[in-house]
């Protein structure tokens, strides 16, 4: 029965990391930038949901939205000024440039912020659920439902919006999607906005169940490649299966191995996929 | 013929540095040489075969943890940096096997993942390896007699043989056989006093001090070589970017502050 209580636990957690790893996913998809800056963002999201609720009292649930306003507004000029300058370079200097400016973010924020480990205490936390053999905290599983919702969302947005039908034109080629009347540049630096919106909502998410730090960035960016290698690039439902398949793994590795070697499991998984199959369970082959 | 030139003033002016007994310069050149080697050896993978690597940093951690593990467990200091460079050299060669195939961001991905990977194995592991706290070196491990046999031949020492001498100590190599070493290090001709207590010795002022005669510690009157021994040997540690150092803080809000 504990498994019962392990898998749950595990889908729980697979909910949210889908919800870090689709906006990374798409950015790299579409713009075929790793974007470092991702980990960070989360945390700038945490930040701002920590901060609403300890000055407006606005809950974390609610402050998703305005969390994702705040890094779309940050995503979409990122990209325009800096990223949008070599976004046809090789990939050493796209990731160069995204690993500098996730240094110079990430200790802007140390500054602002100091690494001490914050946390949200709800007021009116909601009642656990305790259905039979399984046990979960009510926040938790709200804070999955409303980051599985978030998915499909987006996944709504890309397949019935003009601008999400722009996107996934940009995606499969950029040279053809120019010559039908798309604004290439418009819809990068929209898309990035849109993965640091994600990168936001998730991090406004995660406040009220992780700890927040500038220092965790890196602990979520490793998340979103998991979750990525493992869901294939730039897919919706992949980043889903993948989040959620990283959720179970580690949920059952830290029961068996020890909760201290999860993330090195969930690494290990990543390096034996890319190992056998670097494009993913649900990658397709040369659609990079 | 001028890269030569280049080159050899280079070596000339590292030399004037090693002999010089300013151990802040020393520092300094020292993790300026580092730096430069760990530029080299990212140039191989990243600019020679233009793969986009991470994992310099992953073979460096892997470096520095054989040694100082093995360090901590008597091995001397020279045979530890072989093993780790020999280490690091197997391990990257078995991971070029799995990962080189891999193209672009995914070998960028798997390269930093490795090193992530290497640095939760080392935070999972604090018995070995100190896990967030870090790993310290054994300062010098010298008995007092070894102190003034090695302080007693410091009159025939030449500047640079003291400088290897240095070397040699933390190695923790003369900690068992010196005195080997010691006839070594003079050179031939050179007698080896045992009677040294009542030596004349000139320090680095170039004055001239003659040991108390019958003192309890003869290693103690050399405050100043003692005090370098413990300058050069005690390691720096900069953690402060290291998300599992130390202790965690949580501040927790009990309730939203009332405006």
């Amino acid at each position: 029965m504990i498994y019962l209580q392990i898998l749950a636990n595990g889908l729980v957690l697979g909910g949210l990391y889908a919800c870090i790893a689709v906006g990374f996913s798409l950015v790299w998809g579409v713009l075929n930038v790793i974007n470092i800056l991702h980990g960070t963002f989360i945390v700038l999201g945490s930040y701002v949901a920590f901060f609403a609720y300890q000055f407006f009292g606005i809950h974390p649930f609610l402050s998703v939205g305005l969390a994702g306003a705040v890094l779309y507004v940050v995503g979409y000029v990122v990209q325009k000024t800096l990223v949008n300058r070599v976004i046809a370079a090789p990939v050493l200097i796209t990731l160069t440039l995204t690993f500098g400016l996730d240094l110079v973010l990430n200790n802007a924020m140390l500054v602002a912020f100091t690494a001490d480990y914050r946390k949200i205490n709800l007021v009116h936390p909601l009642k656990a659920l305790d259905i039979g053999p399984i046990f979960l905290p009510g926040d938790r599983v709200a804070a999955m439902a409303l980051a599985v919702v978030l998915t499909l969302l987006l996944y709504w947005l890309l397949r019935d919006t003009r601008i999400g039908r722009a996107i996934v034109a940009v995606r499969m080629d950029r040279e053809a999607a120019a010559l039908m009347g798309v604004d290439v540049k418009h819809v990068n630096a929209i898309t990035f906005g849109i993965g640091a919106l994600m990168a936001g909502a998730a991090g406004a998410l995660l406040s009220i169940i992780f700890p927040i730090s500038p220092l965790n960035s890196s602990l979520f960016l490793g998340k979103a490649f998991v979750v990525c290698v493992v869901g294939g690039l730039g897919s919706v439902p992949g980043a889903l299966i993948g989040g959620l398949a990283l959720g179970i793994v580690e949920s059952f590795g830290s029961f068996w191995f020890g909760p201290e070697h999860a993330v090195t499991l969930s690494f290990a998984v990543l390096l034996l996929l890319l190992f056998v199959r670097p494009s993913g369970l649900l990658g397709r082959k040369g659609y990079e | 013929m001028k890269n030569w030139l280049i080159l050899i003033a280079g070596a000339v002016l590292i030399a004037a540095v090693a002999l010089s007994s300013n151990n802040y310069i020393l520092r300094l050149a020292t993790i300026m040489c580092m730096y430069a080697t760990l530029a080299q050896s990212w140039n191989y993978i990243g600019g020679l075969t233009g793969y986009p690597s991470f994992a310099t940093a992953a073979f460096f951690g892997l470096g520095a943890y054989t040694s100082g593990v093995l360090q901590n467990h008597g091995v001397p200091m020279v045979a530890a940096w072989g093993i780790a460079g020999l280490g690091a050299f197997l391990f990257a060669g078995f991971l070029g096997g799995a990962i080189l195939h891999l193209r672009g961001h995914y070998f960028a991905i798997a390269s930093l993942i490795v090193a992530e990977m290497l640095r939760e194995i080392v935070n999972t592991m604090p018995d070995l390896t100190g896990g967030g706290m870090g790993l310290n070196l054994p300062i010098l491990k010298i008995s007092v007699d070894a102190q003034a046999r090695l302080l007693a031949t410091g009159k025939a020492r030449s500047r640079l043989r003291q400088t290897i001498l240095h070397l040699l100590k933390q190695a923790g190599l003369l900690e068992a056989r010196h005195n080997d070493l010691f006839e070594v290090s003079l050179g031939p001709g050179e007698p080896v006093n045992a009677g040294a207590v009542s030596h004349v010795l000139e320090d680095r002022l170039r004055e001239r001090i003659g040991l108390l005669e019958h003192h309890a510690d003869a290693g103690a009157q050399f405050n100043d070589i003692q005090r370098r021994i413990v300058d050069v040997a005690t390691g720096e540690h900069d953690r402060s970017g290291d998300a599992a150092a130390g202790d965690r803080v949580v501040h927790a809000i009990d309730a939203a502050q009332e405006r």
